[in-house]
């Protein structure tokens, strides 16, 4: 079975890496739906990333609270942020929708994700994985 | 400490793998809100809940097969039948429009009929087939993979 995260972006822990494969997945359905012209799939992307990244974080939190992860606070905090923005973005999206300029926010979001994804990757996800496996949690 | 919350997690169906008991409970969460969705006949509620549970059941069956592919899980076919025709029974609920009556009757479903216990409600029948899968199946895995070191 494969997935869509990036090499470089893995962190070696199959669900975190699987599940980051899902939130690639969902910018790449963001993309196709500005080319295709399908506003609506928008929609349906903002919904399904709410619940994912729910499901995502407090998973991710469970195996720090598990390891006493000392950096859990400012990994935590990246979360919320991301949620609080999730919901900004469902926000903005319902203004503008039915307006012409609905691409321009769609791509801006899609640039968005991708930028916030990998960044948290690189400079959280990858950082934790290392710390479970040392705890000798089985991942 | 996290995971000894709800009665479905309970030790006899908490399988020590952390992400696995997490999703679950998560499981067990959604079957909760179905139940009082249907009990209320909130159609648009009850719809939107159905596909979290089929979008959610679905993510969740990807990490367990992901393993089980990694990891060379002998029983790696016969499981992942099973999730399909939990799936399936889903897929079959959510074009009912809501409608509280028709969801709760895919209890008399196939996927269902082994089931000792038969309760005629799809919200009750689900959870008591999670809780089935999880000792007769996700059980297997659990131990599988803590052997190897993966959960």
């Amino acid at each position: 079975m494969k997935h869509l995260t990036p090499t470089e972006l893995l962190t070696g822990i199959l669900w975190q890496d699987l599940q980051h494969g899902v939130f690639f997945g969902k910018i790449a359905e963001v993309r196709q739906a500005v080319q295709t012209g399908k506003a609506e799939v928008i929609t349906g992307v903002l919904a399904a990333l709410e619940t994912y990244a729910l499901d995502h974080f407090t998973l991710e939190e469970a195996y720090m609270l598990q390891t006493d992860y000392p950096e859990s606070k400012g990994h935590q905090a990246e979360h919320q942020r991301f949620e609080e923005l999730v919901l900004a973005a469902k926000s903005e999206w319902r203004a503008i929708q039915g307006k012409q300029d609905w691409r321009e926010v769609a791509e801006d979001l899609s640039a968005f994700l991708e930028f916030w994804l990998k960044r948290h990757i690189c400079h959280r996800d990858q950082v934790l994985a290392p710390y479970i496996q040392r705890a000798s949690l089985p991942v | 400490m996290l995971f000894q919350g709800p009665a479905e997690t309970q030790p006899g169906l908490r399988t020590g793998v952390i992400w696995q008991d997490h999703h679950h409970q998560t499981l067990f969460e959604y079957f909760k809100k179905l139940d009082k969705a249907c009990r209320a006949g909130d159609a648009a509620q009850i719809t939107h809940l159905l596909e979290e549970v089929l979008n959610f059941a679905r993510g969740h069956f990807e990490v367990e097969e992901l393993y089980m592919a990694e990891m060379g899980f002998q029983e790696f076919d016969a499981h992942k039948r099973v999730h399909e025709g939990f799936l399936k029974v889903l897929a079959k609920a959510i074009p009912l429009h809501g409608d509280a009556a028709k969801v709760q009757s895919l209890a008399s479903d196939k996927l269902f009929q082994e089931l000792q216990e038969a309760p005629t409600d799809l919200s009750a029948i689900m959870r008591i087939w999670l809780q089935r899968h999880i000792q007769q199946h996700d059980a297997v895995l659990a131990a599988f993979l803590l052997r190897h070191d993966r959960g």
